[in-house]
């Protein structure tokens, strides 16, 4: 039984990944809605790069973004691992 | 073999489980107890191997003692004798599942929710065909910046892991190249996790291991001469000298030390 796994992605792969369920940890420039200024979604990717959110959760305030992008672009070129 | 001697996170287990129940086949090496502790993802866990039922797990063909992990809790079951913890970190589901003994049990599943990020200590344990963590410890995690954290050092871990020796294959859990006579070899990365990259004077350290390990002076504790080591390796490492600057850098680093007169054997 294999249960979905949902990649973790950047802004830049999402339109490689229309129709699969990813990860995005978003950066949110104005009022945040969900309480932390970092927040990762959980959610499918729709044709106009939107995502429709399945769910999320609060990464804080302190979160560093540029180490957690080149992680993410490394994990790409590991799939057996990840 | 006394099953009491371990340190690091195995002493607290207490679940009656030998993973070094091996001492009973007469033809395989002497083998110690695993204190290696490994961050993995869940990905890894389900795909790791076991080459004897109850046997030891192995991941990138090397064995595994204890794993780390970083994920999200999904869904929360406890009962009197074990707390039931789904998990998920994007790369697979599995079951984690801890013996509820202590009084601070309820803290903790006052702290751990459905949606809360821990970060796991435990070892991996198979039923029904399929891979669970046993946990040791589990607690939420104080900031996400510890999932970029893990997930690195499972990049990290991994590639040295698969590189480690000269040609290194890729991340095939079939790699015969690690899992035969070389189970005691094992323990000599396994247990740093900073391993060995294709730098040549790790790859020569390894070989004079290997040379030694290999020496009918290993079985006896003595080892090898330093005469036949310098034999072997003074044409490849240029020069006597080289060879001994080797052996004292190995003495120092503890992966070699002197027996009697001139011998030196490996320390695992």
């Amino acid at each position: 039984m294999s249960l979905p796994t949902t990649k973790r992605v950047n802004s830049a792969m999402l339109q490689n990944c229309v129709g699969e369920t990813v990860r995005l940890v978003g950066e949110f420039k104005s009022n945040s809605l969900y309480g932390t200024k970092f927040v990762e979604v959980i959610g499918s990717v729709n044709p106009d790069r939107s995502i429709t959110e399945w769910t999320s959760s609060n990464f804080g305030d302190d979160f560093n973004m540029e180490t957690y992008d080149a992680m993410v672009v490394k994990a790409q070129k590991f799939p057996s691992v990840f | 073999m006394s099953n009491y001697n371990r340190g690091g996170y195995s002493s607290s287990q207490g679940q009656g489980y030998v993973q070094d129940s091996f001492g009973n086949d007469g033809a395989a090496p002497k083998r110690t107890y695993n204190h290696s502790l490994r961050p993995v993802t869940i990905k890894q866990i389900l795909g790791a191997t076991q080459t004897q039922a109850d046997g030891d797990f192995k991941i990138d063909g090397q064995d595994v003692g204890q794993v780390t992990l970083v994920a999200a809790v999904r869904g929360v079951n406890p009962s009197a004798t074990q707390n039931n913890y789904m998990i998920e970190d994007g790369t697979g589901v599995t079951d984690a599942k801890k013996y509820s003994s202590d009084p601070d049990d309820t803290e903790e599943l006052g702290n751990i929710v459905s949606g809360t990020y821990v970060r796991i200590v435990g070892a991996v344990k198979n039923f029904n065909q399929k891979q669970y963590v046993q946990v040791h410890s589990i607690r939420p995690i104080a900031s996400m910046n510890e999932v970029t954290y893990h997930n690195l050092e499972v990049l990290y871990v991994h590639v040295n892991a698969t590189r480690n020796k000269k040609g290194g294959h890729g991340a095939s859990s079939s790699s015969s190249a690690y899992g035969q006579h070389h189970n005691s070899m094992q323990g000599m990365s396994s247990t740093d996790t900073h391993m060995r990259g294709g730098h040549d004077t790790d790859d020569v350290a390894q070989s004079i291991s290997d040379f030694i390990d290999n020496h009918p002076g290993k079985d006896s504790g003595v080892g090898a001469h330093r005469r036949e080591i310098i034999a072997a390796f003074g044409q490849r490492l240029g020069g006597d000298n080289k060879v001994n600057d080797m052996i004292a850098m190995m003495e120092e680093n503890g992966h070699l030390y002197a027996t009697e007169d001139e011998h030196f054997n490996t320390t695992h």
